[in-house]
């Protein structure tokens, strides 16, 4: 199968509202991720952008309506064969989509809802993510979701869950470190010896920003990286090296110039640990 | 869990760890997120549908349709599709009997912005056509023109809802009004349409020869310019294709 090394350093995501300005000036970004469910017209403005920029960006596809561990497959193949008209086009170096699940026969819930970590469902998940890469005829990676529950039926940590799967379908790992510090605050969960005890290097990394409620902690996507996230970070590229990074941003949008500044920090942390690693070996 | 994402008062706490109050209160986050998804894709589809009927009964209306229209697939861009039909069962808008009509507006701009990037027809390849052939050819319009009529004037209240309006709303909403959707470039825009041009594009949109739809224009309107109207629509770009009776290939 494939492999994607084509991107490499750190990355942002591409909103409609940042369109303009990534036309006007192409911002100093090592490359560009897309939600892919915005670009599933059969025309139109954003595909445009898409092609005017994508020469100057290597590309990052990461789906958020795939649902791979919903019990039912109604949605499934409609979907994905939408995923793969833009991977023929755009020629994506990542693709990827979340270990969640989203739909029901006749109703789509448009939501990363959480799975139940048990051996089924890692039997299911694995069928899909197969089906899938056999559709795309390419790797995909998988990342790891916050979420505010846990089921009483989980047998596996989440982590453990995605290693398997990457063991058994050759998919890759995203590994979302503001969401393992999340599932830390809501599930008492240890996300350094997650992050200690992985068994698949990770091929992809998201950092975003979170939000502390009386209920949860929410992966809103909102804010900067907190401090606990950076730190977490720095763990995970001391233990795997530079991984390709991406700083994600959903809601209450900044300005892009602090988009490039949070990547631009990323750069400066992964660096500072690997110089921390270095002195420590050397 | 499904159900208990669609009802309140169902969650399913057992199937959780941890606390049942706890995972009550966590699991309403999820139907939270569920209903502002609904709100968010509706209002990009249909912002002027919100600002006239306000966030509280919009949310209101996001809810209802979403219960008795389920979203369908992963891509939130399609769900709303039948709101301007469901708006009439909705009740609550009785005195407002343009909302349906505008929310058809809204919808048709909406599908027009994700719309086929086609070649509209070049005039060349019009001017290409036998004259003599021009009557009995059948022309298709580019899939992102939509054509809607009301009894109301939504034209004017959609373009006094646009950010950089400068048209106050009308004083008198009952006048009849026929728009144009179409997407020159990349922008989705209407305008109104004369009743003429609008009688002869809804005759080409059924699949009448050429010459009748601009007939039925010179019949609804008695100062019907053919010859400028379709310079107008070639340089608009609302035509796809042009096919003369004698071959079987179109013409592009």
């Amino acid at each position: 199968m494939p492999t994607t090394t084509a991107l490499a350093g750190y990355g942002i995501g591409l909103r409609g509202c940042h369109y303009r300005d990534f036309l006007a000036h192409r911002p100093a970004v090592d490359w560009i991720e897309v939600h892919s469910e915005n670009f599933f017209g059969n025309g139109g403005w954003d595909l445009h952008v898409l092609d005017r920029l994508r020469p100057d960006y290597a590309l990052s596809l990461h789906g958020v309506g795939l649902g791979i561990g919903s019990a039912s497959a109604e949605h499934f193949d409609a979907h994905l064969a939408r995923i793969a008209r833009l991977v023929e086009r755009f020629e994506p170096a990542l693709v990827s989509e979340h270990l969640s699940w989203a739909s029901i026969p006749g109703r789509h819930f448009n939501d990363l809802l959480p799975m139940p970590l048990t051996l089924e469902a890692l039997d299911l998940v694995s069928e899909r993510v197969e089906r899938a890469q056999a559709r795309l005829g390419r790797q995909i990676l998988l990342e790891n979701v916050s979420s505010h529950l846990r089921f009483v039926a989980d047998i596996l940590p989440e982590t453990e869950f995605l290693a398997r799967l990457c063991q058994r379908t050759g998919c890759g790992l995203l590994l979302d470190v503001n969401n393992l510090y999340v599932n830390q605050c809501n599930h008492a969960e240890d996300a350094f010896e997650a992050i200690a005890t992985l068994q698949t290097a990770p091929a992809e990394i998201h950092l975003a920003g979170h939000l502390v409620t009386e209920d949860s902690v929410v992966d809103h996507h909102g804010d900067h990286v907190a401090e606990p996230v950076w730190r977490l970070y720095q763990e995970a590229i001391r233990r795997f090296g530079e991984v390709p990074t991406l700083i994600e941003w959903d809601t209450d949008i900044p300005a892009l110039e602090v988009l490039v500044a949070e990547a631009a920090q990323a750069r400066d942390t992964a660096a500072r640990a690997l110089a921390g690693r270095a002195r420590r070996h050397g | 869990m499904a159900d208990g994402l669609l009802d309140a008062g169902t969650e399913p706490v057992a199937l959780f760890r941890g606390p049942a109050a706890v995972s009550a209160r966590r699991f309403a986050l999820y139907r939270g997120n569920l209903t502002a998804n609904w709100q968010r894709a509706l209002a990009g589809a249909y912002p002027v549908l919100e600002a006239l009927v306000g966030d509280e009964f919009f949310r209101a209306l996001a809810r209802r349709y979403a219960h008795s229209h389920p979203c369908r697939e992963g891509d939130l861009n399609h769900f709303g599709a039948a709101l301007a039909a469901f708006l009439g069962d909705f009740g609550g808008l009785d005195d407002y009997p343009y909302m349906a009509d505008v929310a058809r507006l809204e919808w048709a701009l909406h599908r027009a912005h994700y719309g086929s990037d086609e070649a509209p027809l070049a005039p060349a390849a019009l001017a290409a056509i036998e004259p003599a052939l021009l009557g009995e050819s059948r022309i298709a319009l580019h899939p992102t023109v939509a054509l809607i009529a009301s009894k109301w004037a939504i034209g004017h209240i959609w373009r006094a809802h646009q950010p950089a309006a400068t048209e106050p709303l009308p004083y008198e909403l009952h006048a009849a009004c026929r728009m144009i959707v179409h997407r020159p470039r990349w922008r989705a825009e209407c305008r109104e349409a004369g009743i003429g041009e609008f009688a002869a594009l809804q005759a080409l949109a059924r699949g009448e020869h050429l010459g009748d739809a601009l007939e039925r224009a010179a019949d609804a309107e008695s100062d019907f310019d053919p010859g400028a109207t379709v310079a107008r629509w070639l340089d608009e770009g609302l035509w796809l294709t042009a096919t003369p009776p004698t071959t079987q290939g179109e013409l592009r």
